[in-house]
């Protein structure tokens, strides 16, 4: 949760940005490079791709700072990159075979793109198998679906911020969170033994 | 406010403080009192703690702008939209062209709609008098045989006038024929713009009443001499068809003298090709024509007067007079045909309307594609 000094100051840097600073730019860029990437991690499905979206959706960010006009910024930029991913789900559904030749080199110290990929080793087996199922569940729900959950109980977003991401209303924001959540909740039930015991449903 | 069910969406809703006050005041106390939507309250809640549970991925690494990144997706950008722009520009200057050429074959098409009617108007006559010369082409087969036996016929120059022309041959029938298709007649009339197949004096004769007719009925005869007509019983006129036919056939006589006395042309051996094949019309017209043939063999020869001079019924005066004119007759017959021919103004008309809606609906698809396009690219 944001608070008013730190909203302040995100209204300060992106005045700055829209100066033409790109140092100011690439503080809002650490403060929210997590939720941008999580979020297209989570729409994609892919690390490599989440990657070059989160990437290409702040140098686009950059570029439009001039046209933003005020508001949720954070909502403005999970919009850019929303709209990313959604192209390139677009673009994965034209050309739906990958060549191996586009993951470039398979070193994984030297391609950041297959970093995230597998457990980390700093969380316990329990969580890591915890997150592989939440993962796994969440690529089964439809595009819009994934989003509006990720943005509300995994980014934190409230309803009207989801909903200016989403370009919907918030009655859509609304049935789109309950049908998500229900649909998770079907899925985790059918998985439920590989649940912790206090997150048996 | 009390509500018997409550929805996924309140369930939802309620789990993230999301309801108003007086729904949620509601929902609190259907849940105390409900085990179900407990359970269901309770199931939801765990799914969003699980959502919440594991921690965000950390990013592989910061994603930190440099000025050169942004001029090189500025530089690379650039392209690309040019790349995307080109399909759009390309759809444009089709559907423009579309539209042009729509345009200007809608244009040629109402003009030539527009003109039709004045072409029509105005060459109707054409295809008319090139019947009419075609059948008095045919006809000169009968008069070949009519003149074996030398009978005196009236002659008759065109259409309008071959109802009329009889009528000093059998002038109650003459009347009725007259009568039946007079109106029609005056329409052609009034239409054929000149006499291309006879001479003035015809012309002339055309517009005078004959001798010994006080009808209106204006005669074109020349006299032929040998034969007079008798006035047909008044109940021989079958039916105007029949009759116009008859005199049709008289008419025919006439034309056969220009036939006999000059060589058939090839037009006019096409004309009379056509004209037999339709039996029923030429037997009719042979029917008629005996007919004609024996009314002429009992009646006394009266002289008739054409054109302010008297002429007798000679056969062969009669040739010589209307052979240079027949040539003229068949002449103008084909140049007529050929207008015919050449101004089929409704069967042109067609194509270019079709070409026009054609271009109609290209014009409309592509528009749509374009109009498709360019919101794709706004998006």
């Amino acid at each position: 949760m944001t608070t008013a000094t730190e909203r302040w100051d995100e209204e300060a840097l992106v005045k700055a940005a829209q100066r033409g600073q790109m140092d100011a730019f690439n503080e809002l860029i650490l403060h929210y490079q997590s939720q941008v990437f999580n979020l297209a991690y989570h729409i994609l499905h892919d690390p490599a791709a989440a990657d070059d979206a989160t990437q290409e959706a702040f140098i686009s960010a950059y570029r439009s700072i001039k046209k933003f006009r005020g508001g949720s910024f954070r909502s403005w930029l999970l919009r850019i990159v929303t709209n990313a991913c959604y192209d390139e789900l677009r673009r994965r559904k034209r050309r739906p075979n990958v060549s191996w030749d586009d993951f470039g080199d398979m070193d994984e110290e030297a391609n950041p793109h297959l970093v995230n990929g597998g457990p980390k080793p700093e969380e316990s087996v329990q969580q890591q198998e915890l997150r592989a199922l939440l993962e796994r569940s969440i690529a089964k729900l439809s595009k819009h679906h994934r989003t509006t959950i990720i943005l509300i109980d995994r980014i934190g977003l409230s309803y009207e911020e989801a909903a200016k991401v989403m370009d919907v209303a918030l009655g859509t924001v609304k049935s789109r969170l309950a049908r998500a959540r229900k649909e998770m909740q079907s899925l985790l039930q059918a998985e439920r033994e590989l649940l912790p015991a206090r997150f048996r449903l | 406010m009390t509500r018997k069910t409550w929805s996924t969406v309140d369930v939802s809703a309620y789990l993230d403080g999301e309801l108003t006050p007086e729904v949620q005041v509601a929902f609190e106390t259907t849940v105390s009192q409900n085990p179900d939507l407990q359970h269901r309250v309770a199931e939801m809640r765990q799914v969003v703690a699980l959502m919440r549970a594991v921690p965000l991925h950390e990013p592989p690494r910061n994603y930190l702008l440099t000025p050169a990144m942004v001029t090189e997706a500025e530089a690379e950008s650039k392209p690309r939209a040019q790349r995307r722009r080109l399909p759009l520009l390309m759809m444009r200057i089709a559907t423009s062209v579309a539209a042009a050429a729509f345009v200007v074959a809608s244009g040629l098409t109402l003009m030539q709609q527009g003109v039709t009617p004045a072409m029509i108007t105005q060459s109707r006559g054409a295809p008319e008098a090139a019947i009419m010369l075609e059948n008095e082409a045919a006809w000169g087969e009968d008069e070949i045989e009519m003149l074996a036996a030398p009978v005196a016929q009236a002659v008759p120059v065109e259409e309008s006038a071959e109802a009329e022309s009889a009528a000093p041959a059998a002038p109650e029938v003459e009347k009725a024929v007259v009568r039946a298709v007079e109106v029609e007649e005056e329409e052609v009339v009034s239409e054929v713009p000149a006499e291309p197949a006879f001479s003035m004096q015809d012309t002339e004769n055309i517009e005078e009443p004959s001798v010994g007719d006080e009808e209106e009925v204006p005669a074109l005869e020349i006299g032929v001499g040998g034969g007079a007509e008798e006035p047909a019983p008044e109940g021989d006129t079958d039916s105007a068809e029949a009759t116009t036919e008859g005199s049709d056939a008289a008419d025919g006589m006439t034309a056969g003298v220009f036939v006999e006395s000059g060589t058939p042309t090839p037009q006019e051996e096409a004309m009379q090709a056509e004209t037999e094949t339709a039996p029923t019309e030429a037997a009719a017209a042979e029917a008629v024509a005996e007919k004609e043939e024996s009314i002429a063999a009992e009646a006394p020869v009266p002289q008739v007067e054409t054109a302010g001079e008297m002429t007798t019924g000679d056969d062969s005066e009669t040739a010589t007079r209307a052979m240079p004119e027949d040539d003229q007759a068949l002449d103008m017959a084909g140049e007529a045909i050929e207008a015919t021919d050449a101004t089929p103004r409704d069967t042109d008309a067609a194509p270019a309307m079709w070409t026009s809606v054609g271009l109609g609906v290209i014009t409309a698809a592509l528009a749509g594609i374009t109009f498709w396009m360019s919101r794709r690219q706004l998006h």
